[in-house]
């Protein structure tokens, strides 16, 4: 409970700090880039933390990193669903349109259908083993998949998105960015931690059900 | 960091932070569903052990 209070008083410290900034270079007239970038980066984090386990669960074989990895998957893909949210109204803001098809709002699109697709795939599978294997495959899949459309497709295309914004902003602009990356990464972590507990104590009563 | 542009943008920090409050409350949430599950497979296997010594 100790770590959820500094978690709350964290992100509420990023939030106000992230309203009370002036706005940066390229970041015309709103605040919300500070829940919009690093929701994004904590996407990504979670999307990574997802196929670290995956390979974990291939080689220990423990269902507890298959929990986790599913978990980070999952949440992950809320905060992109967030993050591609608050992207749009930003966009509305700074472009007059919530959605223009720029490669980073397509790349972002693309990687959530591609964590769609690869629950969907698990959720076909009925033998419990099997369904882990493919999924641990799927997560270190889908982690080169989401680096692809969110890094490497927007550098491909010509894009509407701010290029090396921490690089021409102010150390204030930095700092509590760079606060909320953290406050968000926490948070993420926490979530997945308990979304993790829940699977791995529903797996515990199954498993007795059935003696 | 500006008060004035804290104030100006009032109306949006009250919606992010009412946002903000409803995560809160399910993390809080997900931390009471996580602890009562544990119990009761803790439960659960204690009462599994008890039934195994009794038949043994």
């Amino acid at each position: 409970m100790i770590f959820n209070i500094i978690i709350g008083i964290w992100v509420t410290a990023g939030i106000l700090m992230g309203f009370a900034k002036t706005p940066a270079v390229q970041l015309v007239d709103t605040p919300i880039a500070f829940m919009h970038i690093p929701m994004a980066i904590t996407m990504e984090v979670a999307f990574l933390g997802a196929a670290i386990y995956g390979g974990l669960w291939l080689a220990r074989r423990r269902p507890g990193d298959d929990a986790m990895s599913l978990a980070f998957a999952e949440i992950g893909l809320w905060f992109g669903l967030i993050a591609t949210t608050t992207g749009s109204i930003w966009a509305k803001v700074n472009w007059n349109a919530y959605w223009s098809w720029d490669p980073q709002q397509t790349g972002i699109v693309a990687t959530l259908l591609t964590y769609a697709a690869l629950f969907a795939l698990r959720n076909a599978n009925d033998d419990e083993n099997k369904a882990r294997d493919l999924w641990a495959v799927y997560a270190i899949f889908g982690f080169i998949a989401a680096i692809f459309w969110t890094y490497m497709f927007r550098r491909l295309l010509p894009t509407l998105h701010p290029e090396n914004i921490m690089a021409q902003s102010d150390d204030t602009f930095k700092t509590v960015l760079r606060f909320n990356y953290l406050g968000f990464i926490l948070l993420m972590i926490r979530i997945v931690q308990l979304r993790a507990r829940v699977e791995r104590a529903s797996l515990r009563l199954r498993e007795m059900s059935w003696m | 960091m500006d008060v004035n542009v804290l104030m100006k943008n009032a109306p949006i920090v009250i919606v992010a932070l009412i946002t903000w409050g409803g995560v809160f409350a399910y993390l809080v949430r997900l931390e009471m569903l996580t602890r009562n599950l544990e119990k009761q497979a803790e439960i659960a296997r204690e009462q599994r052990d008890e039934e195994g010594e009794i038949s043994s």
